[in-house]
């Protein structure tokens, strides 16, 4: 089910919430909580039913682990052992219903047996709950997490607000909140910051982000055509699109677990806004950030290993960042474009010189900018095409009315024409685009503004013109981008 | 202000708001799903929705059905029951029906019990290159959800919640403007009146004309009539299958050999007739009431070639059978035909029909 339909919206959520807390102060809390996870699983089943049981068996299979691993920490059986056996079963599963159709396509293109593709159907959400079941074995081998009841269990995996598409919490960050009495009763201050959370959330996706939409995918299908100027304004627009469709799922899926007293940790934090490589990944998809980072890369050594082992830990952990987020070559790059970004600037940091803060954004900002379109191409070619055009490599064409301006450029291969109409751009774009990036760039962002919320008449009033205007759009619902992934 | 009554506002607001919304598209029903009864007149309506409501509350059973785009609203059903014994026919023609429509309309009568003999199609070759599916947001377009198969709670909410505002000052204006809507009472035979006859060619919206054939989605569709074929012969389903005559200017903007190799691809998926091209009815204006749409006589006399029924005049150079027999040498006659038969006014946009 998806958070911005009329059903997720007037249906599912307050026939959930209102069961929910009827539950709890009945002080059937068991029941509260099976309610909780069936209405999880009905949430999951509601897109495509037949992947329910694909999720049931990856949280039993899972339980069974983590509780053979807290038994093993009172016996003396190789908890190691548990482990491998529990992350191998997961990144099987991954490895199967993602990337079967890429590892076939790669021994085809190197080999010559020409294996069928399999087209399997991505599972929804299933990179998001196998990694936040991976994250709990590993804690629970390392004493930091356990669960011996299996209701509890599920319901950390499939609490429907971040079931699909994340925030990857850690199970001791998620759990105890549900155990705590103050949070089984309806809490005014945390419905107003959740409503203010979900319906920015809602702005951001189906104002913002479907409307940059139509623009970056128009760009990305014409690449041959792309010249400065439209180059450009499709970078640009997906950039801003991926931020405001990915942060506004993300805002709902905070804003939604905060109605029912659940805190989850924030996923982004203005990236945008980053003045390093290193921030921007301190600021963007936090969470998997963090996944990484704790589970991957110290793990790997991190950066207390001998200085010539550094970029290799950093280049292994953002190949397998691209990874995760697609089975295809196009992510991989972006993953290690990223990589030898950070491995760049551990080197720059160890030197004296520092540049001023606005440089360093404008530099950060336009990597980010440019390796996105290695995130967003379908092949390498459209990608180069896509960047060709942005230095200036497929010329510049600059629209009629500046003719009279420019003329004396045209003797060096400045033309004057339709810009931006031949991909169904209006010059509502520059503007729309404008907004948004400033929106991006100066404003404070939604958990700042849920945090601070003072119940005011001004507020309530912004809030209602965001809401209904949000809501009167519904009708155009697109998929999250993340979803893909 | 506390966090209670700030919830409470935003809440209510948004309840209200959704409400309204809802209560205005049941008062004014814009494309005619609720039938209220509140204005009469109509300037639109869903025709899929509207054509399948009325077999299910009629529950008549009928042998032959006419699909295809609003080109085929004029051929009457009972014009075609003297050609097929014992038939009894029903136009499911529905604006810009694709081939995927067909298909799920053909499978849902089949479901629903229509003891189906005959199907005769009309296929438009632009919009065979057009489109595979509408979008959910056309919502004039949209399937019933028995056909589509969909959620019919999801269906009739995606009308109350919608704000379609052209729609409703239209509907509206039909109501109370000068200009006064129809009060629409389908047919029993889901045909259009022949009002149309003699009507002069008028010639609207050519720029949509522009690009009209794309390989791909022709590809894909071809593929969804194969489904078609199939399951007619699985049906024992007399499936009689025609291109369209295309009016002269939308000839103009095929790409020769793209279509000439979409007839080759048709040909092997199914036998068919083929009346387009240029021949003496698409040459002829007085034939065509829009550039889009023949008249109610052309629809006669592609029946009476079908049919063979000598009773009619039928120029001989309208009308040929093609198998994957003789399609080669179909194409080797059509090959070269194609003469632009328009010009552009000054500002290139409008499409000014040279005098046949």
């Amino acid at each position: 089910m998806l958070f911005n339909s009329y059903a997720f919206i007037f249906l599912f959520f307050p026939v959930t919430f209102a069961v929910y807390f009827i539950l709890n102060r009945k002080n059937l809390t068991l029941a509260a909580k099976s309610w909780l996870i069936l209405a999880s699983f009905f949430f999951y089943g509601y897109w495509n039913p037949i992947y329910v049981p694909l999720l049931l068996g990856s949280l039993l299979f899972n339980y069974a682990i983590g509780s053979t691993l807290i038994h093993t920490r009172e016996r003396p059986v190789s908890p190691r052992l548990m482990l491998l056996v529990g992350i191998a079963g997961n990144l099987s599963l991954l490895a199967y219903f993602k990337y079967m159709d890429f590892f076939i396509t790669n021994i085809n293109a190197v080999s010559s047996l020409n294996l069928k593709l399999l087209h399997i159907t991505l599972p929804l959400g299933i990179s998001f709950f196998t990694f936040t079941q991976i994250a709990y074995l590993v804690d629970t081998a390392r004493g930091t997490a356990s669960e011996r009841s299996l209701l509890n269990y599920a319901l950390f995996v499939t609490f429907f607000p971040r079931l699909l598409v994340g925030p990857i919490v850690r199970h001791q960050e998620m759990m105890p909140q549900f155990d705590a009495p103050t949070n089984k009763v309806v809490n005014y201050k945390h419905i107003a910051q959740g409503l203010t959370l979900f319906f920015l959330g809602l702005f951001k996706k189906v104002i913002i982000a479907d409307t940059l939409a139509g623009w970056a995918n128009a760009g990305f299908d014409h690449t041959n055509s792309l010249a400065l100027i439209e180059a450009w304004m499709t970078s640009l627009s997906y950039t801003l699109q991926l931020y405001y469709d990915f942060s506004g799922y993300t805002d709902m899926a905070l804003g939604a677990s905060l109605l029912f007293n659940i805190k989850l940790p924030i996923n982004f934090n203005s990236p945008y806004k980053s003045l390093t490589i290193q921030e921007f990944w301190r600021r963007w998809h936090m969470t998997l950030s963090r996944f990484f980072r704790d589970y991957i890369y110290i793990p790997l050594g991190g950066s207390r290993v001998p200085e010539r082992q550094i970029p290799i830990n950093i280049l292994a952990t953002f190949f397998l960042v691209g990874l995760w987020h697609g089975a295809g070559w196009t992510f991989v790059i972006w993953g290690l474009l990223h990589g030898f970004a950070l491995v760049v600037f551990h080197f720059w940091r160890k030197t004296p010189f520092r540049l001023p803060r606005f440089i360093s954004w404008i530099i950060t900002f336009n990597f980010v900018n440019a390796a996105w379109v290695f995130f967003r191409a379908q092949t390498f070619s459209d990608a180069t095409r896509v960047l060709k055009g942005m230095v200036g490599l497929t010329g510049v064409i600059l629209p009629e009315k500046f003719i009279h301006l420019f003329t004396a450029l045209k003797q060096y291969g400045l033309q004057f024409g339709d810009v931006l109409t031949t991909i169904g751009w209006s010059e509502r774009t520059f503007s729309f685009l404008i907004v948004s990036f400033f929106l991006a760039i100066f404003f404070k962002n939604s958990n700042k503004m849920a945090e601070r919320l003072k119940p005011t008449w001004s507020a309530a009033t912004a809030l209602c013109i965001i809401s209904v205007y949000a809501i009167s759009n519904l009708q155009q619902v697109r998929e999250f981008i993340y979803f893909n992934f | 202000m506390n966090y209670k009554t700030f919830s409470v506002i935003i809440l209510c607001v948004i309840f209200v708001y959704v409400l309204t919304i809802a209560l205005v598209n049941i008062v004014v029903d814009p494309f005619y799903i609720f039938r209220t009864p509140f204005l009469k007149l109509q300037a639109q309506r869903n025709d899929r929705y509207a054509k399948i409501e009325y077999l299910k509350k009629e529950n008549v059973k009928y042998n032959f059905f006419i699909l295809g785009s609003s080109r085929m609203y004029y051929t009457r059903p009972d014009m075609l029951e003297k050609y097929i014994p014992s038939g009894k026919g029903y136009n499911l023609a529905t604006i810009m029906a694709n081939v995927t429509e067909h298909l799920l309309h053909v499978r849902y009568l089949i479901k629903n019990g229509q003891p189906l003999k005959t199907l005769y199609i009309g296929l438009d070759i632009d919009f065979f290159f057009r489109v595979k599916t509408y979008k959910d947001q056309d919502y004039l377009l949209k399937l019933h959800p028995d056909v589509s198969n969909t959620n019919p709670i999801a269906f009739y909410w995606s009308y109350l919640s919608i704000i379609p505002k052209g729609d409703i000052k239209r509907k509206l204006k039909a109501n109370f403007g000068k200009k006064k809507g129809r009060k629409i009472q389908l047919g029993k035979d889901g045909a259009v009146g022949p009002e149309v006859e003699n009507r002069q060619i008028f010639f609207d919206n050519q720029s949509k004309l522009k690009d009209i054939i794309r390989d791909k989605k022709g590809r894909e569709n071809l593929e969804v009539l194969r489904e078609l074929v199939v399951l007619c012969n699985q049906n024992n389903i007399n499936l009689i299958i025609f291109t369209t005559p295309h009016h002269r200017i939308i000839m103009d903007h095929f790409l020769e050999e793209e279509y000439l190799a979409f007839l080759k691809g048709l040909s092997e998926v199914t036998s068919f007739w083929d009346f387009s091209g240029y021949n003496s009815i698409t040459t002829d204006d007085r034939n065509y009431f829009s550039f889009s749409h023949y008249t109610p006589s052309v629809s006669r006399l592609i029946a009476a070639r079908i049919f063979d029924d000598k009773a009619l005049h039928v120029p001989k150079d309208f009308g040929v059978w093609v198998t994957k027999d003789n399609i080669d040498a179909h194409l080797k006659d059509l090959k070269g035909s194609f003469k632009k038969t328009i010009s552009y006014n000054k500002e290139g946009n409008h499409l000014i029909a040279r005098a046949s």
